[in-house]
C-alpha cells in the first residue's frame, strides 16, 4: 500500500522532469543526466542481487565493461540496430553470467564477492590483452547508436533511449519482490533454513538474481559506450564495483528508488563538486556521508525518505488496526 | 491415503548414535504423536524424514516411492513439510509475506513470467493468495496479515509458521514442538487449529511434543522414542499409560 502510493507520487514526477529536462539542460548536463539514468540501470540490477537476494558482487562494473564494449564492437563490425544491438548484449552478459554462477553461487558471503571479484580482474586483463579486439589500455572508440531513419547521434535521442529503459527496469524490479521468486530471495536473505524447508532451490533463486544483476549491467554499458563515445578498461575495474555498492548501499539497497539516489550520488554529486571547482573535497565528504549512512541509517537515504513519508501518513489521526 | 513407510533408520553423528534402526509405517490422514524424552532422537527422525539430517543407513519411503535420495526441497514438492522448533520466520517481511512463501512448492509459471506479470503467473498468484487467506482465517492471524513479523510475540510467530507450512496443503505435515513456549489459552487454540486442519484436510500429521497434553488432546496414534529406539506405539491414550512409556519417560513417578 505505501509502496503503491510512493510509485503513484515518484513515478508521475521522475517522468514531468526527466521529459522536461533536455528542454532545461544544457549539452554537458544532458550527457551527466544520460549516465545517471544508464547508472541507475546498473544500480538496479544491484539492487535486485544485493538488496533482495542479499548476494554481495564486486563484479558488476565487469558486466558494464562487458555491456559496453559489445555495443562498440557490434555497432562497429556489424552495425546492427539499437534494439538487436541490446538483445545480443543481453544474450552475451546473460550467458556470461551463467557460466560464473555455476562456480560463483556454489559460495556465498564473502567467497561469492571474491569469486566476483576473479571475474572482474579477469576481465581487466582479456580487455587489455587483446588489442586486435579491445584497444588494450587505450580502449575504443565507440560509434553513436544505429536506430535505422531516427539520428543516433543525437544526445537527445539517448536520453530518451536512457530513460525508457531506466524506467523499465525500475517498474520491473519495483514488481520483483511480490513474486514468487522475489519471496524466496527475501527467503535466502533472511533465513535460509526457511527457505530450504519451503523448497526454495537457493541455487536456482540466486542465480536469477545474478541474471538479472548481469544484464541490466550490460545495457547499462550499452548506455555508456554510447554516451561517452569512448571508452577503456579502467572505468570498469575492481574501484567501479566497489563504487557501485557503496552507491546502492548509501541509497537504500531494499529500495528501487535507492538505486536512483545511489546513481546521483555516483554521478552529479562528483560534476558538482567539479562545477564549483571543489574536487578535493568532495573525495573526504562523499567518504564521511558514507560513514555517517552506514552508521546511522543501515536502509540507506530511500529507507529514511520512505520512514519518514510512512509515519506522516500514519500521524494524522488515523488509528492502526 | 498417504503412507510414510520408515526402514532401519539409523542416523550417527560421529560416535553418538541418535537413532537406530527404527522401522515403521504410518499411514493418514491421522494425527500422530512423537514423544520421548529429551535427547531420544524426535527432531532427529523429523530431520531424517524431511531431508535435513541424511540417515547412515536406512530408507524412507513416501507412498512407495523412495525419497531419501531426494533433497528436501523434491521432498516438500512433493509434500513434505516441516516447522521449526524455533519458528523461522523472515522478520523483515510481513505476515502475508511469509504465509505465501510456504506457496514455493506449488508448481507454476517460471520466474521471468513472474517477472513480467504474465497472465498465468497472475492466476497463479490469485491462487496463493486465496490459500493464504483462508489459512489466516483458520490460524486466527487475519488481523494481522500487513504487520511486519519482527514486530509480532513469540506465541503469534509460531502460528505464523504453522500458516505458512499448512498454507500449500501438505500431504505430510511435521510439526516440530508446535507448544514450545505457548501458554495455556495458546496451547489450546493450537490444538483447535490442529483438529480443524485435520478435519478439512486429508494430512499425515506428526507431531514431535514434549508436552504429554497436546498428545493426549491432538493425537489418534502415537510412537515413543527413548534412546534412538522405538520403545511403544499404540492409540496415545494406551501408549500413554504403558508401565514402560511412564517409566521411560517420567522416570517411573506417577503421572496426572
Amino acid at each position: 500500500m505505501l509502496n503503491r502510493r510512493v510509485a503513484l507520487t515518484l513515478v508521475p514526477l521522475v517522468v514531468i522532469l526527466a521529459s522536461a529536462a533536455p528542454v532545461l539542460l544544457n549539452r554537458y548536463w544532458l550527457f551527466l543526466v544520460t549516465t545517471l539514468l544508464a547508472y541507475v540501470i546498473a544500480l538496479i540490477g544491484l539492487k535486485v542481487l544485493l538488496g533482495d537476494a542479499g548476494q554481495f558482487s564486486l563484479g558488476q562494473a565487469a558486466f558494464i565493461g562487458i555491456g559496453a564494449y559489445s555495443a562498440a564492437v557490434i555497432t562497429e563490425r556489424y552495425s546492427l540496430a539499437l534494439p538487436l544491438e541490446i538483445l545480443a548484449v543481453m544474450v552475451i552478459c546473460g550467458v556470461i553470467a551463467a557460466i560464473i554462477a555455476i562456480p560463483a553461487l556454489r559460495v556465498s558471503g564473502l567467497r561469492f564477492a571474491l569469486v566476483t571479484l576473479a571475474f572482474g580482474e579477469l576481465l581487466q586483463w582479456f580487455l587489455r590483452e587483446n588489442k586486435n579486439v579491445t584497444g588494450g589500455e587505450q580502449g575504443l572508440y565507440t560509434p553513436p547508436m544505429l536506430l535505422g531513419p531516427i539520428d543516433g547521434k543525437s544526445q537527445l535521442t539517448l536520453y530518451v533511449v536512457a530513460l525508457v529503459l531506466a524506467l523499465i527496469f525500475s517498474v520491473l524490479a519495483w514488481h520483483i519482490p511480490s513474486t514468487k521468486v522475489g519471496r524466496a530471495m527475501a527467503a535466502i536473505r533472511e533465513s535460509p533454513l526457511a527457505a530450504e524447508s519451503v523448497g526454495v532451490s537457493a541455487w536456482r533463486t540466486k542465480l536469477f538474481a545474478f541474471v538479472f544483476a548481469a544484464i541490466a549491467a550490460g545495457i547499462s554499458g550499452v548506455l555508456i559506450a554510447h554516451v561517452s563515445g569512448s571508452i577503456s578498461p579502467t572505468s570498469f575495474g575492481l574501484f567501479s564495483s566497489i563504487y557501485l555498492v557503496v552507491a546502492i548501499i548509501l541509497g537504500g539497497a531494499r529500495f528501487v528508488f535507492g538505486a536512483w539516489i545511489g546513481a546521483i550520488y555516483l554521478v552529479l554529486v562528483p560534476a558538482l563538486f567539479t562545477t564549483i571547482g571543489l574536487d578535493s573535497v568532495y573525495v573526504v565528504l562523499s567518504g564521511a556521508v558514507l560513514l555517517v549512512v552506514i552508521m546511522v541509517f543501515p536502509t540507506g537515504i530511500a529507507g529514511v525518505l520512505s520512514r519518514a513519508m510512512r509515519s506522516r501518513q500514519n500521524s494524522p489521526g488515523k488509528v492502526n488496526a | 491415503m498417504t503412507e510414510l513407510t520408515l526402514e532401519n533408520i539409523s542416523v550417527r553423528f560421529g560416535a553418538l548414535t541418535a537413532l537406530s534402526e527404527i522401522s515403521f509405517t504410518m499411514s493418514g490422514p491421522a494425527k500422530i504423536g512423537l514423544i520421548g524424552p529429551n535427547g531420544a532422537g524426535k527432531t532427529t527422525l523429523l530431520s531424517a524424514i524431511s531431508g535435513f539430517v541424511s540417515p547412515s543407513s536406512g530408507s524412507v519411503r513416501l507412498d512407495n516411492l523412495d525419497i531419501m535420495k531426494l533433497p528436501i526441497q523434491s521432498r516438500a514438492e512433493k509434500g513434505i513439510v516441516r516447522s521449526f522448533q524455533t519458528a523461522r520466520l523472515l522478520d523483515e517481511e510481513t505476515v502475508r509475506t511469509n504465509v505465501l512463501l510456504g506457496c514455493q512448492p506449488i508448481a507454476g509459471p517460471g520466474s521471468i513470467r513472474q517477472m513480467f506479470a504474465t497472465p498465468s503467473y497472475r492466476k497463479w498468484n490469485a491462487k496463493a493468495k486465496e490459500l493464504a487467506q483462508e489459512i489466516e482465517q483458520i490460524v486466527g492471524i487475519s488481523d494481522f496479515s500487513n504487520v511486519q513479523v519482527a514486530k509480532l510475540p513469540s506465541a503469534m510467530r509460531r502460528f505464523v509458521e504453522i500458516a505458512r507450512v499448512l498454507v500449500a496443503k501438505p500431504k505430510v505435515l511435521l510439526l516440530d514442538e508446535p507448544a514450545a513456549g505457548l501458554d495455556d489459552t495458546e496451547r489450546r487454540q493450537l490444538e483447535r487449529i490442529l483438529h480443524r486442519i485435520s478435519g478439512q484436510q486429508p494430512t499425515l500429521m506428526v507431531l514431535v511434543e514434549h508436552d504429554v497434553a497436546v498428545v493426549r488432546n491432538v493425537c489418534d496414534y502415537t510412537y515413543v522414542l527413548a534412546e534412538g529406539r522405538l520403545l511403544a506405539q499404540g492409540p496415545t491414550s494406551e501408549v500413554l499409560m504403558d508401565k514402560n512409556v511412564i517409566e521411560a519417560y517420567f522416570g517411573g513417578a506417577d503421572h496426572a
